[in-house]
This record gives C-alpha cells, structure tokens and sequence, in this order.
C-alpha cells in the first residue's frame, strides 16, 4: 500500500503565512525575525543549494548569502501567499552567479552543470551515507525536484514555473526520481 | 514507503544542514551598516530590456536638466545671486552674514579676531540661514563667547525686505530657540540698520561691526550729554552693556516707578529695534537705595540727588548709574558709581560742595530732589 505523504495544504498555508509575516517583520526592522526565519526555513535553503552544486561548504555559503539577500531585500517582497517561490528565485540567481564565478564567466551549458561531482569530495562533506548516495544517483533536476517538492513543499506547478520546465516534464523527472530512490533504500535494505 | 523515503530525505537533509545562525545575524548587521546600492546585486534587472528603459530614461532626465526644462534648477554657485540682507551678529565676536532672497548664506566672514575664532573652518556659503545661525550661536557658546554672565546678542540687519519688523522679530525667535535649551538666560536686540558712510567710517576706526556701531549711534542721540570720552568708551563696551544703555536711554523719560508698582516692560519707541528678552539691571530707585545704605544715611537727609546712566570710563565694559548726592549738613558732594547689572557700589569721587557748585550748574530737578529738597542758589556757599 502506498501512503503519499504530502505536507498538507494547512500546514503549508501555515508556514507560508508565517514567512510572509516574518519578511515583513524583518522589513519593519525587527531583528529576531530574522532569527525566527532562519529556523523556519534553513533546510529548505540548504537542500536547494545542496541539490544544485552538491558540495557542502559552496552550499553553505549559498544559504548565507541567501539569507542576507532576504534580509536586504525584505521590503521588496509583495505578499502573494508564494514565499518560497520567491526565496528560491533569488536563491536561484546566487547560484548561477556563483557558478559563472567558479568557472569563471565560461558559458554554462547544462550538461557541464550536470556533470556529477566526484565522489570521494561528497563522501567527505557529506555526512549522510544516503544523502551521497542520492546526490550522486540523481541527476541535477531530480536532485532540485526531490528538494523543492519533498523538503520545501513546493507544488510541481510551482516547481514548473520557478524552473520555467513544463508541469509534465517535473512530474516524469519526478517520478523517475523517487524510483530510483526507492532502489536505492532496497538495495541498502 | 514513498512516505517513508520523504521523510528518510528530509531527515538527512535537516541533519545535514548546518548551523550557521549566527554567521547570518553578523552578516546581516554588517550588510545593514553599509550604504547601498550594494555592488553586484542585480537580482531584479535580469532583462536587458529592464537596462535599456533605464538607460532612456537616464537620458531624458540629463537632456531635461542640461536644458532646464520644468525643472527648478538649484542656483549655480558661479553665479553671483541677488544679494538682498545683510546681517550682523554681535556678542564680542563680531560676524557678517549676506543671505540672497531665499535666506541662504552667500557670504559669511568675521569682523573681528574673536569672530574669526568662532567662524573657524565653517563653510556656510549655500546654507539655510537658520543653520547657519544654530551653528554660529552653538560655536559662540562653546567657545565661551555666550555664557550665563556674558549673555547678549546683538542682531542687526540691512534689508530690502518690506516687513523689517517681521524678519527682526523671526531672527529674534530663532536665536532665543537655540538659547532655550541651554541654562542661560539670554537677551537679544535686533536692529534694521541703514549703512551711512559716517557708520561705516565710524565701525572702522573702532574695530566693530557696521550693526554694533549703528546701534552705538542709536545710544548716543538717546543721551544728549555724554563727553567724548564716555561716547569712546561706549566701542569698547559688550552688547549687553550697550543693550542696557540703550534701555534706559528709551526710559528716560519716563517717570520714576512707585513704590507698589509692578516692573515695567521695556518700552521702546524704535520700531526698527527688536529686544528679545528683558534685560534684568536695578532700577535707579535701587540704586538710590544702594547708596544710602553704603553711605549710612537715611533718605530724609538727602539734599540733593542725581543720577544718571552712563558707561564707565573706569570700567569699559560696565554700564553705571552715577549718582552725585549732597547729604544736610555735609559740605561734600559725594560721586558714587553703581553698577547696574551687579548692583555694586563704588565711591568714585568726594568733593567739597562749593567746589563742586563753582563747577558744575544747579542740578537737574528730580522728583527725589524736590521730595526732599534742593539747594537754593544763594544758600550755596
């Protein structure tokens, strides 16, 4: 039998409401809002970093910049009752200029983003046997899928959007996915 | 199992995660301490068309200005502006201000070495004349030229402006705001002034502002009798002495208080001068009083009594009443000076009365004099 576990729209309403007000919060200037944020969203932001450049300490500071960019442009956010999707964007941007930075300014063609970090690097940032296992399994989509829609909670129709990927095309990345996933945690078993 | 494997991958991606809270925070302070824009951040102007319409626009405004068009352009400072007021401000420094028609400062500079002390590296040229006045007054005061004992201020201003009064009156306020939050109690004269060759020549040979000697002038027609000597020594005197000579010169006039009546304001029937405050001396009544008591008399012995604001030409920077009092039964006339601000009493001079008669003509009928009698001629001896 097989028992979706989705986060339910409630708690997910909840927890966009509560960003929503914590970014106004932090535009008012209240620093503990902040702090609040972070607790609230630090792993969304980490396993999207995580996911695209698959090595711990360029995630790190990904998410730290991430967070500092949130905190400077915090009044410019308008609530829409999308957050993440907004987060996410310009968690996007900061990858990209950091990865136009680490090959300095070469033209990236997917494919070369694609290519998989050696293994012996994750094996030693990465703490978390499966998560080395997934990182090197999963291919750059699968892996930004697996974080958007599992760990944050984002809907493939938002997914689609913020990846400007067709809603068919995450569903089938998807879906591959947890497959190969699910191998995975067999074969471990 | 999908449940399971979500939240097997979530689980390794929060214990994975890092702590980096308080790398954040301290980011994020530094961040809000720096100025923006912040370089590199280019999160909202991805599009080039977003550049473009940036870069049109950015044009059109340079366009607008370098022509002028609908825009109040701010004055260039080649230009030279209407010049329209003229102010000066005494205290013992002396310093020039000229403001165009929109109070700005278009020139600022000292008259003197005490006005150059407060002026310092002070670049006034451009500002609004209610900041430049907070900072000269706010310099004067920390350098100790403005004090709880040295407290008066003299304001003078040659204008085309219609409404003198008005503008007198404004300054007057603004200065006195400054002084309101500081301990002092302050006094404050403000003038409309007209520039004559003969106040110019007069504020250069003595080393003083065109406005402190316009003002001396004032003092001087006010007192018919006062010698070369006492209108010299009137230059070397600070504004609150003057400012007290200048008071009683308005009150001459008018008749002794009595006793019971409450202290007059300071009347003045110059419209051109503004006084901010009320200036605190003894009245001549005091003085009277304070002579009597230095000398151990009582008033019933007075013979004659005469008393008259003057500047000291002893003490420069003191305003007198001198006051000549013959007691019955003394042969002498004694001269006494007392100061009007400090209320003390010197013994200036004592001579023998048929002297002093030869000298000097019958004194001036006071009221205290025919209360309680004067010398007739052929009493004299």
């Amino acid at each position: 039998m097989f028992v979706f576990y989705t986060i339910s729209a409630d708690e997910r309403l909840s927890k966009n409401q509560q960003i929503e007000n914590l970014l106004k919060l932090i535009s008012n200037g209240e620093n503990t809002a902040l702090e609040k944020l972070y607790d609230l969203i630090k792993t969304d932001i980490f396993s999207y970093a995580l996911s695209k450049l698959k090595n711990k300490p360029d995630a790190e500071d990904i998410m730290q910049d991430t967070f500092v960019n949130l905190f400077k442009y915090a009044k410019q956010y308008k609530p829409k009752g999308k957050p993440l999707a907004w987060i996410f964007t310009i968690e996007l941007n900061l990858i990209r200029r950091h990865l136009q930075l680490k090959t300095r300014n070469v033209e990236l063609d997917e494919k070369i983003l694609n290519v998989a970090e050696p293994n012996d690097i994750l094996e030693k940032t990465i703490n978390n046997l499966f998560l080395q296992q997934l990182l090197s399994n999963l291919e750059e989509e699968e892996r930004e899928i697996i974080s958007l829609h599992v760990v944050s909670g984002l809907k493939h129709r938002e997914i689609a959007k913020l990846l400007h990927k067709n809603l068919s095309t995450i569903l089938s990345k998807y879906n591959r996915a947890i497959k190969k996933l699910q191998l995975l945690v067999r074969e471990q078993n | 199992m999908e449940k399971e494997l979500k939240e097997k991958i979530i689980s390794a991606y929060q214990k994975e995660t890092p702590d980096i809270k308080q790398k954040v925070i301290f980011a994020c302070q530094q961040e809000s301490q720096v100025p923006s824009p912040i370089k590199g951040e280019k999160i909202f102007f991805k599009n080039s068309i977003f550049k473009m319409v940036a870069i049109f626009i950015a044009c059109i405004l340079t366009l607008c200005i370098g022509l002028g068009i609908g825009i109040n352009l701010p004055q260039n400072s080649n230009v030279v502006l209407a010049e329209e007021s003229k102010i000066y401000l005494d205290v013992n420094p002396s310093i020039k201000l000229s403001i165009d028609k929109n109070n700005k400062i278009i020139l600022c500079e000292e008259i003197n070495e005490d006005g150059k002390s407060v002026l310092e590296d002070m670049q006034l040229k451009g500002v609004d004349l209610k900041t430049a006045l907070n900072a000269i007054v706010g310099a004067m005061y920390v350098k100790g030229y403005l004090s709880q004992t040295d407290n008066s201020m003299l304001i003078s201003v040659e204008t085309t402006k219609i409404e003198k009064k008005e503008f007198l009156t404004q300054l007057t306020k603004q200065v006195n705001g400054i002084f309101e939050n500081t301990e002092m109690q302050c006094s404050i004269i403000a003038q409309a002034v007209n520039e004559t060759e003969q106040i110019k020549e007069r504020a250069k040979e003595n080393g003083v502002s065109i406005g402190k000697a316009y003002f001396i002038d004032k003092i001087t027609n006010s007192y018919t009798d006062l010698t070369e000597q006492e209108k010299n020594a009137l230059f070397k005197m600070n504004i609150k002495d003057l400012s007290l000579m200048y008071s009683h010169g308005q009150n001459k006039e008018q008749p002794p208080q009595q006793e019971g009546d409450k202290p007059k304001e300071e009347e003045n029937d110059n419209e051109d001068v503004v006084l901010g405050s009320p200036l605190t001396s003894i009245d001549k009544e005091q003085a009277k009083n304070l002579v009597l008591e230095t000398a151990q008399k009582d008033a019933s012995l007075i013979e004659f009594c005469d008393i008259n604001v003057r500047p000291s030409i002893n003490q420069h920077t003191k305003v007198i009443y001198a006051i000549k009092i013959k007691f019955k039964g003394d042969e002498n006339v004694y001269k006494y000076e007392v100061d009007c601000l400090l209320a003390t009493v010197t013994l200036v001079n004592v001579e023998p009365y048929h002297l002093w008669g030869d000298k000097n003509p019958m004194p001036p009928q006071h009221n205290d004099n025919q209360e309680h009698g004067s010398p007739e001629k052929g009493e004299k001896d």
